[in-house]
């Protein structure tokens, strides 16, 4: 508990008073002298306990009574802050991370949570000072102290972000600023966040001394997402799947996804995850596009909920190609047993010994325009030798364009019939000498070679050889006991080419006969394959650079030219091998395009890794939990506390009434009645009436009081006309009439004291304000009546147009429209035919309704003027010369005066007969 | 006198004093007995009989009818009065602008005394409690003079015990006398009523007068007090609570003594202030 006004408990000493007076007049009793006290003692003692009581109970009551008025003037304040001093320091943190992005009802939690800091930024006083920055994992913009209207732009600026939330620094930063602020000031801290349970991944720091720190918290909301996309562990590029983990926090959920690869949906799953826990599904992708570089880049969406960015993952996979080899065999008699084919048709053909997961086509060599190159990964000439025309430099342009060719030379083939392949291939085949080798042993150590220990590779031996000589740049795997290269590879434009030193034919070589034959069969192919071709996912994250780097067989450009998933591209510098894109900024594929028309996909997703969908709320929070929309009141509860001066003060009443009820007489007053509780009961009630006749003295009562309305520079052209209408309105009707006339602003509380209200004007007055405009509404709303007259009775000015403005705004859902003849208007106390006024008798009055009756009138005939008069009492204006018309204007303007205060019961039914008999007796 | 003006003579001239119970034939009053005797009021002529007084013998008689004839009178005996004056502290309450107690009771002593001796009987004071000695009983006028000037020396002073100073009164009562008790009969009521049981003991014939202040029976103060009682000790209350309880308990207690008194025979009068109204009641009954 704390007080504003302290300096008032030093009067909790009077507090003791009653008791001290209560013994003093002890003490001063009178002294009576009595004859025999045996009665008077025998009564005594039995009433003593219950006056003990009733005295004891009087003392507390008084006492009670003047400590809680002691207490009520000290005000005491529940639950504020300490310093109760000058201004307030208020640090508002807005959340930007995606969570904030979940929508409930139609809202964003950010745009709710942002609204809220801003209504509560429209409550501060003018000695308050405020920060306000957004923060996800850091805060985004620095803290510094402004008003209110910059924090209110700040906030205005600030955008819910694609990173997660961690409040620790963005509360670090708070009590940092706090804790420069000079004591005496409140201090305050409102995280406008959604109160999940990831924003507290770290513990909270401690708040500044007397900082209040205020948080929002908002319902659970159950939210599903995707957690993970990559590559199925049993994935290959002829069976390429995807497997998708998704988790859901709050509810369990049946997710079900679809994987759009470009426009196309290319695939289907559903899986049903329990809350808390991850599921996964795992679909099946179309075949890669391209064969030779099997990727696969996309998206997967889920069905949208509350939080919708985080249901949709992008991916880019990639894996090893395995593509379609093309054998062409230059032996015309490729197929017969022991010759180079029949040994590749048995790695190829899936019996014991194939290759699984690469199939070839087989094609004489001379035929080899037949075959669509690009449609195969690696093209393997077996028997190498004298080449039909142009097929060399084909091979050549598939090996640039990033196909595999692998060389095995033919039995009869020699090394010139071999040139144009050396021209390119990274080993120039040339003519060797025996003794060939024998053994072959591997010169790296790869995956390739990988367990080749246990095949005798000595045993391998060559009849017939070639020499190879491995251009610069070119890897020898396998060599020969001497050193002598058997096996190159290289790069051959964006491909690969691998040469093999002897031919594959039993004459030539046992090696189709060995065991280690399709050992060494897929090593070859796999070095026809890009080395960069390993299964991957090509993944980052929102935020984080995305990085390409070439490796050393790839050739890296000088530029890349980045897409962004908006389309945008953007040229980056390629340094190093090394190209880099800072920050990707939102989730969605980015695309490497190199000049070439290489294309590497990069897929940049949200962060599942800080729990931010997990829209669970935070158990215990370090902050004091508040709805959104009453955010203002807990602020104010808790910053300023609440004023508990009331109940303190009800508390003295009820000590007060006690006391009245406990003094009064016991039994029924003797001859001489107590006066105290009768002259009390009188004080309170001369109390209560003087409180009720503060607000009666602008109370007219029952009486007609023409209340004016002053607005503009011509609001009052007949000072004296009002006086003489009430008193002929006293005269003519059973109103009772206040003779003054009442001059009001808009502003002043006695704009609801009348029911009738009467506007003049010539010139235009000023515009009223949005608050003038609301109060003239009430005014209306609550059953008042606006009779707004244009006294110039000349043509349409600037008066006439503001007021059918204001008619406009005061009453927007009503148009300004003229009385129709038989209007009750017309008949409320005299029985009009029409309109009439002093200036013009054409023109219709005009009336805006609000609901069944007119609320505002307009009329441009000056029916004021008719009883204006001067110094002699004779008329002042002269109404056209037509007595009669200045009769009707004043008729008028009591009929006018009647509706106002009656309504519209002369339109009752029970009116009709009697008006209508007498509007056809009249004469006129 | 002092304590019986001529006023309250005359009013008082009707009234006698006509006890129920026999008085012991002690002396020749005015009160009638079976037995024959001298008294004041003629009976019959007798013839002379030898043995009878010569002073019997009316001579007008034997003057006229030359016989002898004895005037014979009705015996009458002399009632012995005793007045119980009780002068206890609590008699000397006055109430507002009245005289005290103890002044009426001392009229209403020299009345009933006067009545007495006017009679013929015998009157005499008792003061129960007080300071001042008593009066024996005597006959004749010259005994009220005595019986005023000891009314006039007679004062009050604070008996705790009303009823104790009562009964003690009452052991030095004759018996077959008259007795009438002048109090306010404010203390304990069992043993007040205890004590005129006593002092109507041994055919003893019992008046009692109560004499009391308005006051008493009203109690119309208010506040806060501390009420000093004339018979000693003290009291701070609150009026206004009690007053109600007090009348309450003290009509109580005039209830006890009426219907106790009735009950017994007693005549029983209450007085607050005119004693002259409340004596013909007392006598009447």
């Amino acid at each position: 508990m704390n007080f504003s006004s302290p300096l008032a408990l030093w009067a909790l000493p009077a507090a003791a008073l009653p008791a001290l007076i209560h013994l003093l007049a002890r003490r001063a009793a009178r002294r009576q002298s009595f004859s025999d006290l045996t009665l008077l003692a025998a009564v005594e003692s039995r009433l003593r306990p219950r006056a003990r009581l009733r005295e004891f109970l009087l003392l507390a009551a008084r006492t009670l009574l003047i400590l809680a008025l002691v207490l009520a003037a000290a005000g005491p304040v529940a639950r504020g802050s300490a310093a109760a001093g000058s201004g307030l320091d208020l640090v508002l943190l807005l959340d930007a991370s995606y969570s904030t992005r979940a929508r409930e009802a139609g809202r964003a939690r950010f745009d709710r949570a942002r609204d809220a800091g801003r209504r509560l930024l429209k409550r501060l006083a003018p000695g308050d000072r405020v920060a306000a920055a957004a923060f996800d994992e850091a805060v985004l913009s620095p803290l510094e102290w402004s008003d209110a209207a910059g924090a209110d732009a700040a906030l205005e600026r600030a955008a819910p972000g694609l990173r997660g939330t961690d409040a620790r620094p963005a509360l670090t930063a708070a009590r940092d600023l706090l804790s420069r602020s000079p004591r005496g000031r409140r201090r305050a801290v409102v995280v406008l966040g959604d109160g999940a349970a990831h924003m507290l991944r770290s513990s909270a720091p401690q708040a500044a001394d007397g900082a209040v720190v205020l948080g929002l918290r908002f319902p659970p909301l159950a939210n599903q997402w995707i957690s993970d996309i990559r590559p199925a562990p049993d994935s290959s590029a002829r069976a390429p799947r995807l497997e998708v983990r998704a988790a859901a926090a709050g509810a369990p959920a049946r997710a079900a996804f679809d994987v759009w690869i470009g426009e196309r949906r290319a695939g289907f799953a559903s899986a049903a995850a329990a809350a808390g826990a991850e599921t996964s599904a795992v679909i099946a992708l179309p075949p890669a596009e391209n064969p030779r570089a099997p990727a696969w880049a996309g998206r997967v969406a889920a069905r949208p909920d509350a939080l919708p960015d985080d249901d949709v993952g992008y991916f880019s996979i990639r894996h090893r190609a395995e593509p379609r080899a093309l054998v062409l065999a230059s032996d015309p008699s490729a197929d017969r047993a022991g010759r180079a084919v029949w040994f590749l048709r048995k790695l190829f053909g899936g019996g014991e010994g194939s290759i699984a997961g690469r199939e070839a086509d087989f094609l004489a060599a001379a035929r080899w325009k037949e075959a669509d190159l690009s449609a195969y990964g690696t093209v393997i000439l077996p028997d190498a030798s004298r080449l039909p025309a142009g097929l060399s430099t084909a091979l050549e342009r598939f090996a640039s364009s990033g196909g595999g060719v692998w060389v095995v030379p033919g039995a009869d083939a020699r090394p010139d019939d071999l040139a144009p392949l050396s021209a390119w291939l990274p080993a120039r085949l040339s003519a060797a000498a025996a003794p060939f080798p024998r053994g072959i042993r591997a010169a790296r150590a790869a995956s390739e070679t990988e367990g080749w220990d246990s095949y005798e590779l000595a045993r391998v031996a060559f009849a017939r050889m070639f020499r190879l000589e491995p251009a610069p740049g070119a890897e020898v795997w396998l060599a020969g006991p001497g050193g002598e290269p058997l096996l190159a590879a290289g790069a051959v434009g964006r491909g690969r080419g691998v040469v093999w030193a002897a031919p594959l034919d039993v004459d030539s070589s046992n090696l189709g006969l060995k065991p280690v034959f399709p050992a060494w069969a897929k090593a070859c192919l796999s070095l026809t394959l890009p080395r960069a071709g390993a299964d991957e996912s090509l993944q980052s994250r929102v935020g984080r650079p995305i990085v390409r780097v070439w490796s050393a067989d790839e050739p890296a450009p000088d530029r890349v030219t980045v897409r962004a998933p908006d389309g945008r591209r953007t040229a980056v510098a390629v340094r190093g091998r090394r190209a880099e894109w800072p920050s990707a900024d939102e989730p969605g594929l980015y695309a490497f395009e190199e000049p070439g028309g290489l294309q590497t996909t990069f897929a940049v997703n949200l962060d599942p890794s800080r729990g931010e969908s997990d829209l669970t709320p935070a158990a215990s929070p370090p902050w004091i939990p508040a709805d959104p929309d009453a955010l203002e009141d807990a602020f104010a509860t808790a910053v300023y506390g609440v004023d508990e001066r009331w109940l303190a003060l009800a508390l003295a009443a009820l000590a007060l009434v006690a006391e009245s009820l406990l003094a009064l007489p016991v039994a029924p007053a003797g001859r001489r009645a107590d006066a105290s509780p009768d002259a009390r009961a009188a004080v309170l009630v001369t109390l209560l009436l003087a409180a009720a006749a503060a607000p009666c003295a602008a109370q007219q009562g029952d009486r007609f009081v023409w209340t004016q309305l002053r607005l503009g520079s011509d609001w009052d052209p007949y000072p004296d006309a009002p006086g003489r209408v009430a008193a002929w309105l006293g005269l003519v009707t059973s109103a009772e009439v206040g003779v003054e006339r009442r001059v009001i602003k808009l502003d002043d509380a006695e704009l609801f004291s009348s029911p009738f209200l009467y506007l003049a004007g010539g010139g235009p007055p000023p515009e009223l304000t949005d608050a003038q405009l609301r109060r003239l509404r009430q005014f209306l709303a609550g059953g008042g009546f606006l009779w707004i007259e244009d006294s110039t009775g000349g043509p349409r000015a600037g008066f006439d147009r503001w007021a059918r403005r204001t008619i406009g705004l005061v009453l927007p859902g009503s148009e300004l429209k003229p009385l129709p003849g038989d209007h009750v208007m017309y008949r409320t106390f005299f029985l009009l035919r029409g309109a009439a006024g002093c200036a013009r008798a054409d023109e219709p009055l005009e009336g805006a309704a609000l609901g069944e009756r007119v609320a505002i009138l307009y009329s441009r005939a000056d029916s004021l003027g008719a009883w204006a008069q001067d110094a002699f009492g004779r008329p002042l204006k002269s109404c056209g010369g037509d007595e009669s018309r200045r009769e009707r204007a004043k008729r008028l303007t009591l009929n006018v005066i009647m509706y106002s205060m009656t309504g519209s019961y002369k339109a009752d039914a029970v009116h009709q007969a009697m008006i209508l008999e007498k509007l056809g007796a009249a004469p006129r | 006198m002092r304590w019986l003006d001529p006023a309250d003579q005359a009013r008082l001239k009707a009234l006698g004093f006509a006890p129920r119970r026999l008085a012991s034939p002690l002396a020749a009053g005015t009160h009638r007995t079976l037995a024959r005797g001298f008294s004041r009021e003629f009976s019959q002529y007798r013839a002379y009989s030898p043995g009878d007084e010569a002073r019997a013998i009316d001579w007008k008689a034997y003057a006229r009818f030359d016989r002898w004839y004895v005037r014979e009178h009705r015996s009458e005996d002399r009632v012995r009065l005793s007045v119980l004056l009780d002068a206890s502290g609590s008699m000397g309450f006055a109430g507002a602008g009245r005289a005290p107690k103890f002044d009426v009771a001392r009229r209403a002593a020299a009345a009933l005394g006067w009545i007495a001796i006017a009679q013929g009987d015998e009157a005499g004071l008792i003061p129960v409690g007080g300071a001042g000695a008593g009066l024996p009983a005597r006959a004749g006028a010259p005994h009220l003079g005595a019986f005023d000037a000891v009314l006039s020396a007679l004062e009050c002073a604070p008996e705790a015990d009303l009823g104790a100073a009562l009964e003690a009164a009452a052991e030095r009562l004759p018996p077959r006398s008259a007795v009438v008790v002048i109090s306010d009969l404010l203390g304990d009521t069992a043993r007040i009523l205890k004590a005129l049981r006593r002092l109507s003991a041994r055919r003893r014939e019992l008046l009692v007068l109560r004499v009391l202040d308005p006051d008493e029976r009203d109690f119309p103060y208010d506040g806060a007090l501390v009420v000093e009682g004339l018979e000693g000790g003290r009291l701070s209350l609150d009026a206004n609570a009690a007053a109600p309880a007090y009348r309450e308990a003290f009509a109580r207690q005039e209830e006890a003594y009426r219907s106790a008194l009735r009950r017994a025979g007693v005549p029983y009068a209450t007085t607050a202030g005119d004693w002259t109204a409340a004596l013909p009641r007392l006598l009447a009954t």
